[in-house]
């Protein structure tokens, strides 16, 4: 038998044909075996932005997370989730969920239900107490965060992963902001928000609780810190300038579930009004159903005007809470011992505003009476920014800052509630993350103008750090349903989150919201279409005719040997997630 | 009782096949679908690949052989031509598969029933090709054909054909082997010239350039060929010893001896033939005899002037038609008998295409008819479609 020899056209000394091998094998390489010489096409690989990543206002490492989920690595996905966000329990039940909205599977049969697999991942990790690793040693940089919502505390933990001392300040005695004073607890139970706060102060950070910058500290003292970050929040709420708005009876929306929320006692009749259409409007609402009355919503506009998140304004509607729309509050009257009347103008519409919302306007001579026994106005919060000093500049009475939150003083950056920008938990940390990003490269000296001009400012704690070990990304383009091969698409329907019963939310305070069970979840995640970012499915690997990608086991990626590709590009029609791109040879 | 498929079904089986990628396609289908029900009860330690198509089967198979694995397909007519490119890829790599051919005649028009020319047309393809008139033929053929197959003086892909519904659908009494016997007589299947092995790289079937080597390949495959008529010969005397039965190697005669004419056919034809050539010599005395045609590849040129050296008029009867030449056995045999001092009158009997029925008066007319002609001047004619409907 003769072995196999090295045979090429190369090779001076012809075999005779008994000398060859049988089967026209050979152990050698010669030329026209390597393919990639036939090549004019070029595939790479080239992940991109999935829409979900892009649309959350922290950047959240989604495909990330939901994947390791999926394959079963809990602590893999929780570091990926946590490392961005150190309210995945909050967010994951208070956000708004942009992700899903902007989830390419919403042209299938639905999105990807995120909000309910990063509350899986938070409440399974409820009881284990986890930080980050501090990732550097700062030598002894000193950070002062005013304010502990989520924009402070976000703020306060970033800074504090990236090896900063951070000295928290905040006005009341609690930590926690609105999560901690406004939103209800059959949205939010407060044992999620005391771990993740927990969490987040185990990371050494200091906290000086009932300090009111401003009166009982002065804003100058502030300064003596290398850096400092401004999240005071947004509680004071503006008079309505209506007669009787100061009588006895008339509470403020935030200021109803704050007094609520910390416990104090309000005595409440039987017949209450609430005057609004935000989140804090229906926050009151449905906490007055859970002590067992019934209130009337009062609103100036109709219900598709109504800046309440959607899902929340249903589950009042669910709870049986009756709503009137266009009527405005003109005066409030008392008539007898406590009783108080309200009394409102009707409204009609009149056409469309600059910002595309219809606008309204009394209709002339036409009211309506009701009679009360508390009106609450929820009709609007803005900061209480009148302990800033050093000429810190406003617009609008909001902190004016640039793109990654700077004040016009060097050293103080703002984020939350009071810049401008939805005033939301999850755009406040985004807020603080582009801040804290932005910190740390001020307190290493460096010009933020450059880096921000060369596109090098990360938003995001995986491309700062330079954590994140996936694939090239070709940066802003996002992955859509036209990059996938959604013939690898299994149908599957959204999985539905799971509720307590109506019957159930009266005369407690129960949560709503029960989310999903461990089954449930992973079954979720195989929803997740992983758009534009590689899941190692090995596609590739398979399809390739000239076996000429391969996995990398040192960098446990898939890689492509150019030496044999031959620019078929069938990896790159067979790639599910679109994560592999083609052009022109020599095309950049 | 089993049909011709479930026969080789079982053969594929004993012989311990350990990769099959089969595509169905009837008449052949019972194959796939039995040895899918062997690989899924256990019974059968192989891979069963389900395939999209024939030439993926046989793309496939080639793979799973080149790994050092015995591979194993099976396909009918359309099917096989489908795979026609791979036919050379797997004899040119010189992978000792064997696929079983269930002969079915080729549209258009569509028929499914059996002609040879499927499995004749891939004459030139570089398979061994084998015939077989029955099922424990087929049966038995596949134990041989991998011995013959995997022997390193041949090292060649074998087909063993068969006709479709006749032979595949139709339950004969069939004596499966003994697995053990089969395991003595069949060893492991370990090559030494191809073996795809990721820690000993090899490169199979590579480009050779015009002046390199291609004519030295083609040369190793046809003395492949050659060697083939040995080993064929020796595996079937072996078997032989093995099993007590033996089916005469390239061809088989019966009463050729002292014969003044001969039949000459392949497949099932062959049964009735035998039985005319038996009623013919012990009931009307005429000196006939038989020449069963087992191998068309390598066509067995001098087993065939031996045993036809002396007769003096041949009737070759064929399933099958080279259009604008004539039957393709025959044509085969005009060169195969050239060098004879003395050669007989060869009449070409075109004859149950597409599966039409072929009788026993059907062949014992023509055996008269060439009793007949034996002395003949010259034969008028000598390529005749039997039986058409409107052709005198």
């Amino acid at each position: 038998m003769n072995t196999p020899k090295a045979l090429g056209p190369d090779i001076q000394n012809l075999y005779t044909y008994k000398e060859l091998p049988i089967g026209a094998t050979s152990i050698g390489l010669p030329p026209g075996r390597k393919t990639g010489l036939w090549r004019y096409l070029r595939t790479f690989f080239e992940e991109k932005t999935p829409p979900c990543q892009d649309a959350c206002p922290l950047g959240n490492w989604i495909q990330r997370f939901v994947t390791r989920l999926g394959q079963e690595k809990l602590e893999d996905a929780w570091w990926a989730l946590k490392l961005e966000n150190p309210f995945p329990g909050v967010c994951g039940r208070v956000c708004y969920h942009p992700c899903e909205a902007a989830c390419n599977r919403k042209e299938l049969e639905g999105p990807t239900s995120v909000q309910a697999i990063e509350r899986y991942l938070a409440d399974h990790f409820l009881h284990t107490s986890c930080t980050p690793p501090i990732t550097k040693d700062k030598q002894g940089k000193r950070m002062a965060v005013v304010g502990s919502g989520p924009a402070g505390l976000a703020c306060a933990y970033f800074l504090a992963v990236m090896g900063y001392k951070v000295s928290v300040f905040e006005a009341l005695n609690e930590l926690g902001g609105i999560p901690r004073i406004g939103i209800p607890a059959y949205r939010l139970p407060r044992h999620v928000l005391d771990k993740e706060i927990a969490d987040i102060l185990s990371l050494g950070i200091e906290v000086n609780t009932g300090c009111r910058v401003g009166k009982d500290m002065a804003f100058s003292r502030l300064l003596d810190y290398d850096a400092v970050f401004l999240a005071t929040g947004s509680h004071m709420e503006a008079p309505l300038h209506i007669p009787g708005e100061e009588y006895e009876g008339v509470y403020r929306g935030l200021e109803f579930l704050s007094r609520f929320n910390r416990k104090e006692s309000i005595r409440l009749g039987e017949k209450i009004l609430v005057i609004g259409g935000g989140n804090v409007a229906i926050d009151v609402v449905r906490t007055l159903v859970r002590l067992d009355r019934q209130p009337l919503l009062l609103y100036r506009r109709t219900r598709a005007e109504m800046p309440a998140f959607c899902e929340e304004i249903d589950e009042a509607l669910e709870e049986g809470i009756e709503m009137q729309y266009l009527l405005s509050p003109v005066a409030i009257q008392r008539s007898g011992h406590k009783a108080l009347t309200l009394e409102c103008a009707k409204m009609k519409k009149e056409g469309l505003g600059k910002d595309g919302r219809p606008l309204v306007g009394p209709i002339e001579g036409e009211y309506l009476s009701f009679q009360a026994d508390q009106i609450i106005l929820a009709t609007g919060e803005a900061p209480d920014l009148s302990f800033l000093d050093q000429g810190l500049q406003l617009t609008n009475g909001l902190i004016r800052v640039n793109e990654w939150g700077q004040t016009n003083h060097d050293k103080v950056f703002a984020g939350g509630d009071v810049i401008d920008q939805p005033w939301t938990v999850s755009e406040a940390i985004g807020s603080a993350k582009r801040a804290a990003i932005a910190i740390d490269h001020y307190l290493r000296g460096e010009n933020l103008e450059e880096i921000a001009k060369t596109g090098a400012l990360a938003r995001t704690m995986r491309e700062h750090l330079g954590i994140d070990n996936g694939l090239p990304q070709r940066k802003g383009t996002l992955a859509s349903t036209k990059d996938l091969n959604l013939a690898y698409c299994t149908p599957l329907a959204r999985r539905k989150t799971n509720k307590l019963s109506h019957s159930d939310r009266v005369g407690n305070f129960d949560e709503v919201n029960l989310g999903m069970g461990h089954e449930e979840a992973l079954k979720e995640t195989e929803r997740c279409l992983s758009c534009g970012v590689c899941k190692m499915c090995g596609n590739c690997y398979l399809f390739c005719p000239d076996a000429a990608i391969a996995l990398d086991p040192n960098i446990d990626r898939y890689v492509i040997d150019y030496e044999y590709c031959k620019g078929c590009g069938i990896c790159h029609n067979e790639c599910p997630v679109g994560a592999i791109s083609i052009q022109s040879e020599g095309e950049e | 009782m089993l049909t011709g498929n479930y026969a080789a079904a079982y053969g594929a089986k004993i012989a311990r096949v350990e990769v099959a990628p089969v595509y169905p396609i009837t008449p052949q289908t019972h194959i796939m679908e039995k040895l899918a029900e062997f690989v899924e009860s256990g019974e059968l330690d192989a891979e069963f690949v389900p395939v999209e198509s024939e030439h993926s089967a046989l793309a496939v198979a080639i793979a799973s052989q080149a790994t050092g694995a015995r591979s194993f397909t099976a396909t009918s007519a359309q099917g096989l031509v489908y795979m026609h490119e791979n036919l050379f890829v797997a004899s040119g790599l010189r992978l000792p598969i064997v696929m079983v051919l269930v002969n079915r005649a080729l549209g258009a028009p569509n028929s499914i029933y059996p002609d040879l020319n499927d499995s004749l047309d891939q004459r030139d393809t570089g398979w061994i090709q084998m015939y077989v008139e029955n099922a424990q033929e087929a049966h038995d053929m596949i134990i041989q054909a991998y011995r013959i197959a995997e022997d390193k003086r041949v090292l060649l892909p074998v087909a063993i054909c068969f006709e479709g519904i006749i032979i595949s659908h139709y339950m004969e009494p069939v004596e499966i082997l003994d697995q053990q016997k089969v395991d003595r007589f069949l060893p492991p299947y370990h090559p030494e010239h191809v073996i795809l092995d990721p820690d000993r790289p090899m490169s199979v079937g590579q480009i050779v350039m015009d002046d390199s080597y291609y004519t030295e390949y083609r040369y190793q495959q046809q003395e492949g060929m050659d060697n083939a008529k040995v080993v064929i010969q020796e595996v079937d005397e072996a078997f032989g010893q093995a099993f007590g039965r033996t089916y005469g190697g390239l061809i088989s005669t019966e009463r050729i001896e002292d014969a003044e004419i001969a039949l000459l056919t392949l497949g099932s034809l062959a049964s009735t033939a035998r039985a005319v050539v038996n009623h013919l010599r012990d009931e009307k005395g005429i000196p006939v005899g038989l020449v069963k045609l087992r191998a068309v590849r390598p066509f067995p040129d001098r087993e065939l002037r031996e045993c036809l050296g002396s007769v003096k008029a041949v009737a070759i009867l064929e399933r099958d038609v080279s259009l604008g030449a004539g039957g393709i056995i025959y044509t085969e045999l005009l060169r195969g008998l050239q060098g004879l001092n003395y050669s007989p009158r060869l009449i070409d009997y075109i004859i149950g295409l597409g599966g039409r029925d072929v009788t026993f008066k059907d062949i014992q007319d023509i055996a008269g008819t060439t009793f007949e002609e034996r002395n003949a001047d010259s034969i008028d004619n000598p390529i005749r479609w039997y039986q058409v409907r409107g052709l005198s």
